[in-house]
């Protein structure tokens, strides 16, 4: 008997794949800081510039003011500028990092693959006593084609190490590039500001462009230039219809985060001006809203969501702010709902609200679980609160709030990626008359109109016909006090002097669809305020019905009797004695 | 010297509000800048990161110091202002009160 030794090859183990030094998520919270400093600079550049004279002020001590103001702005852009591109760099460093991080990862599964492979051929070769030459020729083959994968292998760690080192030198060289007030002088000697040269494009914010056009002048940015521009003008993007949402709630977050650390330092000091306390408890709001809405999670797949800043003016109205919360991103949700409240909405109702936003998002989620969400509580009008409450008696903010509904739902339509999604808009209380008057005024580019709590949707409004959606649904309550003062019946005309706001969006003759939305825990007898708030309540008819309108399910919608008007008697709705339901979050 | 001038005392007062606002902004840029976390960093990157906001921290609090000052200055321009228009009416009124 003749033995023949055969000899294979077989590659050696592949040394540990370095970790990847650095942690992406705190250098994203130092570009984070960055950013909101560059803020406060660029803030601080501009005011000098505007303040070099006070008007009703000349003379010599006017003139020395002014040459300390100059002094004091002169490296006002140098600075800014420093820590701007310092912030920018580090924001490009967090990013390389997640994905060097990523890309580590994927070789450390590539070597314990590559040495289970080898594993199992050392295996196979030691159990091969007596092989033919096929058999032979397959372990040199698979010897031949490991050894290919370890030589990738190591080339690839060899340049994930020099990656790493790259993204390291780019950012010591952005920290020494400007490392000294007299570097940042000689940057900018001569340069004109990235963000201003954006603004002055066609199509800018500042322009007064339209949504799509705005769309368009973002689309059209460097990544530097919009940067530039989230650094130095923070304000412009976050308020702005047309800009991405994930893009107005950085710009928002940072106007926040400068916001709440200046005034609440002024307060420690007891420095806080009057017209300033507003525009702090609105901050405060904002704050406790979106730390309380960052605790809910997805219904269906149980993870946390992170509510997006989409519109923060803690100031505007007088006061009063403006502020909207969104949980899913409008940009790319299959279904879009903005839910626009009533009396009293003001900057420091944003957690209320923000909690009914995510209602509606987790009915909507339950209701179609296959679709994306997106849930908007918009407190963008001059609604009637506080000092001006007795304004709720005319119709007059519904209809300036409605033309500034129009515009920021034609900017959720404008900035959207890809196809339009089913919108649906949800008007509470006067809220109800606001989102109305949007429609029949300057439009409203929604699918679904909702009117819940309505007392009424305007005086000139007679048929849903009218509202120009896809459809228009109504659901007050039998017990609704607010509701109850729209007009009902046929000896009501639409609004008395121009007090009330129109008749009864449930009634037959209206001609909204319906739905079920009364309270198991309805007063038994008596129109109520209490019975006013409960739409957006967890469980409820309504909040159930809401879910299935928002997630395109209509034929889902227990729809309810309409209210009707007998010639012979007053007006008769039958819901009043009917048993309501309570629904069940999981379906 | 100019020995014309023209004043709205209340201007000064809402620019040194404005001008409070400012300092109180860069202050917390500088807290924050003297804050900003370096942990993230490499030990190489870390100790230019460590310069970096040390250099540029005693940048903006010098900034912030000088800011304050103006807002110091133009209330105390203002009140100088006030007092000055108080004093002279009073010098007025008591010459009206001492007529015979």
């Amino acid at each position: 008997m003749t033995t023949t030794t055969v000899t294979i090859d077989v590659p050696p183990p592949c040394d540990a794949v370095p970790a990847v030094d650095g942690d992406a998520a705190l250098v994203a919270d130092f570009a984070e800081d960055m950013l909101a400093t560059a803020t406060n600079l660029d803030d601080f550049d501009t005011f000098t510039h505007d303040s070099e004279t006070l008007e009703g002020w000349t003379g010599s001590a006017a003139q020395a003011y002014r040459s300390h103001t100059r002094a004091a702005g002169t490296d006002g852009h140098a600075i800014s500028t420093a820590v701007r591109q310092v912030a920018r760099s580090a924001d490009v460093f967090a990013e390389e990092l997640t994905a060097l991080g990523r890309r580590r990862d994927d070789l450390v599964e590539a070597r314990a693959a590559y040495h289970a492979s080898r594993a199992g051929l050392l295996h196979d070769i030691t159990m091969a006593q007596a092989t033919g030459r096929d058999e032979i020729a397959d372990l040199q083959d698979r010897s031949r084609t490991l050894a290919t994968r370890l030589a990738t292998l190591i080339a690839d760690v060899e340049q994930l190490l020099t990656d790493v080192t790259t993204a390291e030198q780019a950012m010591i060289d952005a920290f020494s590039a400007y490392g000294s007030l007299a570097q940042a002088r000689a940057a900018v000697s001569g340069q004109a500001d990235l963000a201003d040269a954006a603004l002055l494009r066609a199509g800018s914010p500042t322009s007064g462009a339209a949504p799509e056009e705005v769309a368009r002048w973002w689309a059209g940015l460097s990544e530097d230039e919009q940067f530039a521009v989230l650094a130095a003008h923070p304000e412009v993007l976050g308020g702005t219809d047309g800009i991405p949402a994930r893009v107005r709630d950085r710009a928002n977050r940072v106007l926040l985060s400068t916001d709440l650390e200046a005034l609440e330092l002024r307060e420690s000091r007891g420095d806080l001006p009057y017209q300033d306390r507003a525009a702090l408890e609105n901050a405060r709001a904002a704050q406790t809203a979106l730390a309380a809405g960052a605790l809910d999670t997805d219904p269906i797949t149980g993870e946390p969501l992170i509510p997006l800043l989409h519109l923060y003016d803690p100031r505007s109205f007088g006061g009063d702010g403006r502020v909207a919360i969104t949980f899913g991103d409008p940009d790319t949700a299959d279904h879009v709902s903005v839910m626009v409240p009533g009396m009293t909405s003001r900057g420091t109702s944003a957690e209320e609200n923000t909690e009914y936003a995510y209602s509606i998002y987790e009915s909507a989620r339950f209701s179609n679980p296959g679709a994306s969400v997106a849930s908007v509580m918009w407190i963008g009008y001059d609604a009637p609160s506080d000092g001006d409450v007795l304004t709720v008696a005319r119709e007059t903010r519904a209809k300036e709030g409605g033309e500034m509904l129009s515009t920021y739902v034609d900017g959720l339509r404008a900035s959207r990626e890809g196809s339009p999604a089913h919108l649906t808009v949800i008007g509470h209380s006067y809220g109800s008359t606001t989102t109305a008057h949007s429609a029949t005024g300057p439009g409203l580019s929604a699918n679904d109109v909702v009117l819940v709590g309505s007392p009424g949707a305007g005086g000139g409004v007679s048929h849903a016909d009218e509202l120009e959606v896809d459809r228009v649904w109504a659901g007050n309550n039998t017990r609704d006090l607010v509701a109850g003062l729209a007009d009902n019946g046929w000896v009501g005309g639409n609004t008395f002097g121009g007090v009330g706001m129109g008749n009864n969006v449930t009634e037959d003759t209206f001609g909204a669809t319906r739905f079920e939305a009364e309270s198991i825990t309805r007063n038994s007898l008596w129109k109520n305020t209490g019975d006013h708030v409960k739409y957006f309540h967890q469980d409820t008819e309504s909040i159930y019905n809401i879910g299935h309108i928002v997630a395109g399910n209509g034929d889902a919608v227990q729809i309810a009797e309409h209210s009707y008007d007998p010639w012979w008697g007053p007006p008769i709705d039958p819901e009043a004695s009917r048993e309501p339901q309570q629904w069940e979050r999981t379906r | 010297m100019n020995r014309e001038y023209d004043v709205n005392p209340m201007t000064l007062a809402d620019s040194a509000l404005a001008w409070t606002d400012q300092s109180s902004r860069l202050s917390t840029a500088h807290s924050r800048l003297e804050g900003a976390p370096h942990g993230g960093f490499s030990t190489a990157v870390a100790s230019a990161a460590a310069t970096w906001t040390e250099s540029w921290g005693t940048i903006i609090g010098d900034l912030a110091d000088g800011v304050e000052q103006m807002s110091t200055r133009l209330t105390a321009a203002s009140e100088a202002y006030h007092a000055v228009d108080l004093q002279a009416e009073q010098r007025f009124q008591d010459w009206l009160r001492d007529a015979p």
